[in-house]
């Protein structure tokens, strides 16, 4: 896609848009999706941001590859949403509790028991719950980071920042993240006795 | 700072294998014999693992289409490219700075001998009005009311006005010099020219107060006779100002700032 006929985007070809579309779609839904911890606040970002890119797609100045632009839109326009909407927002852990079932049928895992997949279905809000405490440069990075596994340059540029801050911010959350997940019931103690019941059977 | 504290701090360096051969060396062998750095590692290489796995699903169905639905219902966002609109712009800014320019250095364009700055002045605002005998305008020198009513728009009562590019036109070459009031008089219009885009001047020979003029109470106080207006009542107050204070004369300057928003009232005692 980093080859992607950009004339073609620029003079406004639908189907070259569209193929953009296809192409990042589920990048930038789950970055909005993570950032702001509902599906449905996440669907609508995401037809923002891919309005935002269609109507500024011409004025991309071809200075990073397009999937940095893309990004750096997607965490700004969810830092908007995020700022905009009412804080009044639902308990990350009902969400999940709402939508638990789901992550089991999607992420079918068979290495586990059903008690594992409750165990991870629990992690998995835990870790959602922790994420969306984070202040927003701290969820931004970590995304960027450690879900969309993008390299430290490309996250400087999206967040447009220096590689330098970019990796203290980096750090330190991670080391926010862990401090909440310690919180909500040490799950990584949890884990370890599973691994250490998995590794005694 | 322990090295405890120096390994945690660039943990992310030795998950995401980013330090270099010596500092990996040194960082792994503290995590081997440190029980609690090697707890702290394993937490953060846990959650790092975590948050790989961490995935969202497949798209919310309809999304796409969604998404689609909302670029094509959006206008062309291309701009449209004019081979002579740039030719043209460039045009109309040499014509606008040339314009400019004559009606700031009329004399010196012309060819004539530099002058005194009072008289640069004094010639400009002879060159404005068109007329030689208004360049012994003095500021708040009152003058027939038509001859700036379409140039400063005031409705009525009108004398001096300031200028587009937000000079003003304040000393004349063979008056008598002004007095020092009006010189600070000067000076306090000047000042508010640079902050707002409309100062209106109301000669009020101590007949009227600020409340009568504007109706109610000021926007804002700035000076003992001066008030921000908003534009509205500016607007309103030149509209009525001829039938209420038939006597009494507004002088409204203008700077190229926005005029838009809010502007100045000054009450002149004298």
């Amino acid at each position: 896609m980093e080859q992607m006929d950009l004339v073609r985007l620029k003079s406004g070809d639908q189907q070259a848009f569209e193929q953009l579309v296809r192409t990042y779609e589920k990048q930038v839904y789950h970055v909005a999706m993570r950032m702001l911890g509902d599906a449905d606040t996440a669907a609508d970002a995401t037809q923002d941001i891919f309005l935002k890119i269609y109507r500024s797609v011409a004025s991309f100045k071809e200075e990073s590859k397009i999937s940095t632009w893309i990004y750096r839109i997607s965490v700004n326009v969810c830092i908007d949403y995020q700022r905009s909407r009412n804080r009044k927002q639902e308990s990350p852990l009902n969400y999940i509790d709402e939508e638990g079932e789901q992550v089991e049928r999607e992420l079918p895992d068979e290495r586990y028991t059903p008690e594992d997949q409750y165990a991870k279905a629990e992690r998995l809000a835990a870790l959602k719950e922790a994420i969306a405490s984070l202040t927003e440069d701290h969820r931004a990075v970590l995304i960027l980071r450690d879900i969309q596994g993008l390299p430290y340059e490309q996250i400087a540029v999206i967040l447009n920042c220096s590689e330098g801050t970019m990796k203290s911010r980096l750090n330190r959350a991670r080391e926010a993240l862990r401090k909440k997940l310690l919180c909500c019931g040490n799950l990584f103690e949890t884990y370890q006795s599973n691994q250490a019941k998995e590794v005694r059977q | 700072m322990s090295n405890c504290e120096k390994i945690c701090r660039n943990m992310s360096d030795l998950l995401d294998s980013r330090a270099n051969e010596r500092i990996r060396k040194t960082m792994e062998l503290h995590v081997s014999q440190c029980p609690a750095c090697a707890t702290h590692y394993e937490q953060l290489q846990q959650q790092c693992r975590w948050l790989a796995q961490d995935e969202v699903g497949e798209l919310p169905v309809g999304l796409h289409e969604a998404i689609m639905h909302k670029i094509e219902s959006a206008p062309c966002p291309t701009r449209r490219r004019l081979p002579w609109a740039r030719p043209v712009a460039v045009l109309c800014c040499c014509a606008v700075v040339a314009f400019a320019a004559f009606r700031i250095f009329p004399t010196f364009l012309a060819g004539q001998p530099a002058m005194s700055k009072e008289a640069d002045l004094s010639v400009a605002a002879e060159q404005d009005s068109g007329e030689s005998d208004t360049a012994n305008q003095m500021l708040m020198q009152s003058a027939a009311p038509e001859e700036r009513f379409e140039s400063s728009g005031v409705t009525r009562g009108a004398t001096a006005s300031g200028q587009a590019d937000g000079s003003i036109y304040m000393t004349s070459s063979d008056a008598t010099p002004a007095s020092d009031q009006e010189q600070q008089t000067s000076q306090q219009i000047e000042g508010y020219l640079t902050q707002v885009g409309l100062v209106l001047v109301v000669e009020g020979n101590g007949s009227v107060t600020m409340d009568q003029l504007l109706g109610s109470v000021p926007l804002q106080t700035l000076e003992e006779n001066a008030a921000l207006i908003s534009a509205s009542d500016a607007a309103q107050l030149q509209e009525q100002f001829a039938q209420q204070w038939p006597d009494l004369t507004l002088y409204r300057y203008e700077s190229d700032l926005d005029a838009e928003t809010t502007g100045v009232i000054v009450l002149l005692e004298s």
